[in-house]
């Protein structure tokens, strides 16, 4: 609200930067841990090109099973190939699905929970009836069927743990389009002949999109998980591609001569889940009005 | 301002102002409400053959307690609720079973003002934003002299320079009050149906509003159907009163007479239930005990006879029909010719003046 926009650029970035850092201030532990380790994450994914010692694929039949050293930070799996440039280059089909999944699923929710919550009766029972169907079904069952129908690779997982996740963000929209389509300042633009698309879009949506950003951060570790689980099946990605699931699963026949190539991608799935799980409860304290007290730093 | 629209299906004929502006004439509205282990849907009358006219530039008050069926009235008359039976007519043009067209003018020419204004407003919009979407909705001038308007508007309703710029949580509940009258007055309606606008605000905001209600009126020749449960608000306010108990009227007059002399015990009850400041004045016993009955179990005969203190058989069988008054009213009640008149509000009920 102070600077002015007429300020020069140097002067508006010096008055940005202590914005940004009390900003950064205002966070909660959780969501610093948690938004920074993804960050990380994210960065290391993106970057694995350049950051990676090794190229992922690069045999070395003569260095194979090799734990820890200077060459091989992480060591090497049963084919010589460097474990930490695996898994660099691994994490990016990890978190592009995990996240792809769960966008498709905030999509699919929306389109299917905003009319339901929004007209009830007739639109509302199908919609339910759709969804009970998709939950009745395992998720690994759900899975297996969009493999069997549209074969195994990236895309189809995303489709199989976008089709799982569904129900969640659709039951959640539903929930408070439900509320919010009897609120008093729908009745008012209906009263001004606002037209339904119109109201669900400007009226009931941006209610919405709170706690659609903390299911997000739910189901994100739930998804990644999902993905490596897929992978692990052999539903996934088509090796020699790296993946962080593929590689668990492939490095389990040499378990007995070195730990490292399964040891190493499930911690890096761990410390992933925990720190998107970090941020999910810090975003849920956040929007959560009954818990404001404790969700300030002293 | 636009001038009323000539609308196809209206009466031929029928100039504007030669007929009142809203007449309603016996609207049903029903609930239907899931009766806890039964199978069907039990049907609540919220609103049970009620009729009412309001003329042009005028305000008409609607009082009675909760759960009187007021704000459903008002509600079913904008088709915000659909009605089950009788008949409206805006301005000429039936609204019940109105078309598009019809309709799209309907939602032009009448609008409403809620009792909570911050749940009025939609906190994800600035003022700017929720006071021009009418116009927005209504292609009402042109893009570029639409900003203006809203600036006219809230000029209207004495919002201060910047107020567009503001979200509803940054103003104060009065304010808040005046941007959900600015966003009613954009597209330049004919009636404002207002459902206790001022009950949710403190009392010296409640003066300014209702000040600045009277005063829109005055500029703009709006006419209000206004919904309150404060006698006092009504009667600064309406030249005509309607007073409704369970879904139905009891008694209608101008608000000077139903006021000082009301007729039918339910509003004899009321006026004697109104706070008066006059120390010096021991307040009255009050005439109405327990609550209104549920309106799943309307009761037979008269629908007050339960609370009525001067009940007797015929009124326990026989539904009473609104008949007229000498000072021009009318009202539902089987004994009103015999009971004694009651005094002016605040003055025990039975000894009369």
């Amino acid at each position: 609200m102070t600077a002015s926009p007429v300020t020069a650029a140097p002067v508006a970035v010096r008055a940005t930067l202590p914005r940004v850092r009390a900003g950064v201030r205002r966070l909660s532990w959780r969501e610093l841990v948690g938004g920074g380790g993804l960050v990380a994450f994210v960065l290391a994914a993106v970057l694995a090109g350049v950051v990676s010692p090794w190229s992922p694929d690069a045999l070395a039949i003569g260095s194979r099973l090799q734990g820890p050293s200077t060459a091989h930070l992480l060591g090497t799996d049963q084919l010589g190939r460097d474990l930490l440039s695996r898994i660099l280059y691994g994490l990016r089909p990890s978190l592009e699905s995990g996240f792809a999944a769960i966008a498709l699923a905030a999509v699919v929710g929306v389109l299917l929970g905003l009319p339901s919550g929004y007209f009830g009766s007739v639109i509302d029972s199908i919609v339910t009836r759709i969804l009970d169907l998709l939950v009745a079904w395992p998720a690994v069952f759900l899975a297996l069927a969009v493999v069997l129908l549209l074969g195994t690779g990236e895309l189809q997982v995303i489709i199989a743990i976008g089709l799982a996740e569904v129900p969640v963000f659709s039951r959640l929209v539903r929930s408070i389009a439900l509320l919010a389509a009897r609120s008093d300042h729908v009745v008012a633009a209906k009263a001004a002949g606002a037209s339904a698309p119109r109201i669900m879009v400007r009226h009931v949506l941006p209610f919405v999109v709170a706690p659609l950003v903390v299911q997000f951060a739910i189901a994100a570790p739930q998804a990644l998980v999902a993905e490596a689980s897929l992978n692990y099946l052999g539903l996934g990605t088509h090796p020699p591609a790296p993946s962080l699931g593929a590689m668990v699963s492939e490095g389990q026949a040499f378990l007995a001569y070195a730990a490292g190539p399964i040891v190493f991608p499930i911690a890096v799935i761990v410390v992933l889940v925990v720190c998107l799980t970090l941020l999910a409860d810090g975003l849920q304290d956040r929007l959560d009005p009954h818990r404001g007290a404790e969700r300030r730093r002293p | 301002m636009s001038a009323p629209r000539a609308v196809p299906g209206a009466p031929p004929g029928a100039p504007p102002g030669a007929s009142p502006l809203v007449e309603v004439s016996d609207l049903v509205v029903n609930y239907r409400v899931r009766v806890r282990g039964a199978r069907s849907h039990a049907v609540v009358r919220a609103v049970d053959g009620v009729s009412l006219t309001v003329g042009r530039g005028v305000t008409v008050g609607l009082v009675g307690e909760s759960g009187s069926g007021k704000s459903t009235l008002g509600r079913a008359l904008l088709r915000l609720t659909p009605a089950a039976g009788g008949a409206v007519t805006f301005e000429g043009h039936e609204v019940l079973s109105a078309g598009r067209g019809s309709l799209r003018v309907l939602r032009q020419r009448a609008q409403l003002v809620f009792q909570n204004p911050i749940g009025s407003l939609n906190g994800r919009m600035r003022v700017g934003s929720i006071v021009r979407e009418p116009l927005d909705i209504q292609r009402i001038g042109d893009r570029a002299s639409r900003p203006q308007r809203v600036r006219e508007l809230l000029d209207q309703v004495g919002l201060p320079a910047g107020a567009e710029h503001r979200y509803p949580h940054e103003l104060s509940g009065g304010q808040q009050q005046r941007v959900a009258l600015a966003r009613a007055l954009a597209p330049a309606p004919s009636l404002i149906v207002c459902d206790e606008p001022v009950a949710a605000l403190d009392v010296s905001v409640q003066a300014q509003v209702l000040e600045l209600l009277k005063e829109v009126q005055r500029a703009t020749g709006v006419s209000y159907l206004f919904i309150a449960h404060d006698l006092n608000v009504v009667r600064h306010l309406a030249r005509e009163t309607y007073v409704m108990y369970l879904g139905a009227v009891v008694e209608r007059g101008a608000s000077s007479s139903l006021f000082e002399r009301p007729r039918h015990p339910y509003t004899q009850g009321l006026v004697a239930a109104t706070p008066v400041a006059d120390p010096a004045r021991s307040s009255p016993p009050p005439l109405l005990r327990g609550e209104i009955p549920s309106p799943m179990d309307v009761p037979a005969g008269c629908r007050f006879h339960t609370r009525c203190p001067f009940a007797r058989d015929r009124c326990r069988t026989e539904v009473p029909v609104l008949a007229p008054t000498p000072d021009g009213g009318a009202v539902a009640c089987h004994l009103w010719e015999e009971l004694p008149r009651a005094a002016a509000s605040g003055g025990t009920l039975l000894s009369g003046r």
